[in-house]
């Protein structure tokens, strides 16, 4: 953590030192939750879900996004060899029992092993709702809003069947609200790190972001205003001695041991393009029109993403346009190994970058952990840019 | 007078160097150990008691390598890639790409004529087709790693090896020599297998030569033969391959420092 005032410091670690504790006893907090409140928990597997949906049906959405532990059961039922980890790790927590507590799990496709998945996992867990979306994937056609709009009505049908209550467009309107406000307050953050390089640490930032794809909205809104009110009064030098990265990738997970090499190195993140950060906030629902037709809208205007396909180039344009406009001096891209959609995307991106002459990294990860190889790769990369 | 500390803190070895103005005064190399700050400090000892000097008469001093945090005196720590390309340039300014051979990893760095890195490559997550598999299979042949090269230069039909794995090219290496091959077949076999795994890496950045090599894998002669064969180049050869890291941390000490 880079904390300018002295006195201040303790009382911001405090602020952070929450959202870390959110994010470290995730389950017993959730369980605790769930027992003091009689509410439903509803796991969503990474991304592309409307957590709005299972918010208006006033049960808790939740991210999951693996662990740390050993996987020894998921490998029976699915093949490590086409699996990555994040799915394994999903389903590993889903055999072991570690999910009992969750009252439904929503999937959408995004690659072609949730399917996969989302069968196995209707196999053996017992969770009331499973519901799995197809979602459309070229969506420059005119019945792709269309189509996503009938997924999103399919997945608040299943929701209502599963609690015996409607869904009131009133409900909904108030959800897109409270996830717009968590949206706004995250731009916030992410702005005032832009131009406050260094206030914050790579790894807290992730803390911050995590913390609200695993508790209520309404409860992280409150910590995301009550740290900006102390980080917006914190006057930081700025200083141009360190390096300053953009980081992009890392789907469907975090990739906090590559935040933690880049932090130990000294160098500062200006933005990233991941899925924990701006990936998972940076789009906006229109509050003005009917609630499906706004979630499918954003679900179609989002920014450019590998599940979705419009034009090759336009996930490559829209990372090397944040390189360029942030200034940056390079890039570190962080790919989950086995994931397709990534691999698939990624020689386009690297092209781009190339051409634009803009230093770039690619870091395969497998699970938690950054192996040497990697670090020492990392470290070189900021030297690179740096020291020499 | 001014003099500059340059410690490499590797995996298998420790190496520091003490260099004067421009020039390297001496280094020493001991095994990292499982304590890598005593390591660090046993290598500053010998090299001040050898230049009967004091720390106060080092201007400056950077670690490197992956144990570089142990080392509680340097100034700072800068990555063993950028070490090795300075240490490199101011031996040999001419030298465009630098084959690390080193105990966990192997490295491709191509350098301007600074000495500035421009690209660099590092071999798979695992140790395969590192050092540490040379030394796996040295054991299995309980020969130390000079005789390990003297052999393989020997070999006229190296065996081939269906593993770059130290794990597995230790029982292949077991079962070969349940078989009665000669013992210098197969350290040929193992440099053949390495030399191929540095060319596969090699595909993935364009060589320029000159080309170099460092790293405790450039004093097993047999392995370098087997680079040049399979990359068809000439390898010049540093004295003291294994300090190339630490020289060109003192240099990056001496740099910053002027
Ligand atoms: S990381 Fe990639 S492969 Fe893994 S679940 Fe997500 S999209 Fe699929």
């Amino acid at each position: 953590m880079h904390l300018i005032v002295p006195g201040e410091k303790l009382f911001m670690e405090e602020t952070l030192k929450r959202f870390i504790a959110a994010k470290q006893s995730l389950y017993d907090n959730l369980k605790q939750w769930k027992k003091a409140s009689g509410k439903k928990i509803v796991g969503c597997h990474p991304m592309d879900i409307p957590e709005e949906i299972v918010h208006a049906a006033g049960m808790l959405p939740i991210t999951l996004m693996g662990f740390d532990g050993a996987i020894t059961h998921a490998t029976r039922s699915l093949q490590p060899t086409i699996a990555c980890n994040i799915l394994l790790e999903n389903l590993e927590m889903c055999l072991n029992g570690t999910l009992d507590f969750l009252d439904g799990v929503i999937f959408a496709d995004v690659c072609d092993t949730i399917p996969i998945l989302s069968d196995i996992w209707l196999r053996h867990s017992h969770h009331v709702l499973h519901h799995l979306m197809v979602m459309p994937k070229h969506l420059n056609s005119p019945s792709s809003r269309r189509r996503v709009s009938e997924q999103f009505l399919r997945l608040k049908a299943a929701i209502e069947k599963q609690n015996n209550k409607k869904i009131s467009d009133r409900a909904l309107k108030h959800s897109i609200g409270v996830y717009n406000q968590n949206r706004r307050l995250l731009k916030r953050l992410y702005d005032l790190r832009l131009c406050k390089p260094g206030l914050l640490s790579a790894s807290d930032v992730s803390a911050v972001v995590t913390a609200g794809m695993l508790m209520r909205k309404e409860d992280h809104n409150q910590l995301v205003e009550q740290l900006l009110l102390e980080l917006e009064n914190l006057p930081v030098p700025t200083s141009d001695m360190h390096v300053k990265l953009i980081v992009s990738g890392s789907l469907c997970g975090h990739c906090d041991s590559v935040l933690s090499v880049i932090d130990a190195q000294g160098a500062y993140i200006l933005e990233d393009d991941l899925y924990i950060g701006s990936r998972y906030f940076t789009s906006l629902t229109n509050e003005d029109i009917d609630p499906i037709e706004a979630l499918a809208q954003r679900y179609v205007d989002d920014i450019p993403s590998p599940t979705k396909f419009f034009d090759a180039n336009a996930w490559a344009n829209y990372i090397s346009n944040m390189v360029i406009r942030d200034k940056a001096d390079g890039i570190i891209i962080v790919m989950r190994k086995l994931c397709e959609i990534h691999a698939d995307d990624f020689p386009c991106i690297q092209n781009k970058l190339n051409n634009g002459g803009i230093p770039c990294l690619m870091i395969e990860i497998e699970r938690a952990g950054v192996s040497e190889q990697d670090k020492t790769r990392i470290q070189a990369f900021i030297d690179m840019l740096g020291v020499q | 007078m001014t003099w500059y500390m340059g410690i490499d803190i590797g995996s298998a070895f420790s190496k520091g160097m003490i260099v004067k103005d421009t020039e390297p005064v001496c280094f020493h190399i001991l095994r990292s150990g499982i304590n890598y700050r005593t390591t660090a400090n046993l290598i500053r000892q010998e090299l001040l008691s050898r230049v009967n000097l004091s720390q106060n008469d080092i201007s400056d001093t950077v670690a490197t390598g992956s144990g570089a945090n142990n080392v509680d005196f340097a100034g700072r720590k800068v990555s063993d890639i950028i070490c090795t390309a300075r240490g490199m340039n101011s031996l040999y300014p001419q030298v465009r790409t630098i084959i690390d051979a080193a105990g966990q990893s192997t490295k491709l760095i191509l350098i301007d004529s600074h000495g500035r890195v421009t690209s660099f490559v590092v071999s798979e997550k695992c140790a395969a087709g590192s050092g540490w598999f040379i030394e796996v299979i040295a054991n299995v042949l309980r020969v130390d790693l000079n005789e390990f090269s003297q052999l393989s230069r020997l070999s006229k039909n190296p065996v081939a090896f269906s593993t770059s794995c130290a794990v597995f090219g230790e029982s292949e290496a077991i079962s070969r020599v349940a078989e009665g091959i000669p013992k210098e077949d197969i350290a040929a076999g193992v440099n053949k297998t390495t030399a191929n795994k540095i060319s596969s890496l090699s595909k993935k950045i364009s060589l320029e030569e000159p080309c170099t090599t460092c790293g405790g894998g450039a004093l097993n002669t047999g392995l370098v033969q087997a680079i040049e064969l399979e990359l068809k180049i000439k390898l010049l050869l540093p004295p003291q391959p294994q300090t190339l890291s630490c020289l060109g941390a003192a240099v990056i000490a001496r740099t910053s420092s002027s």
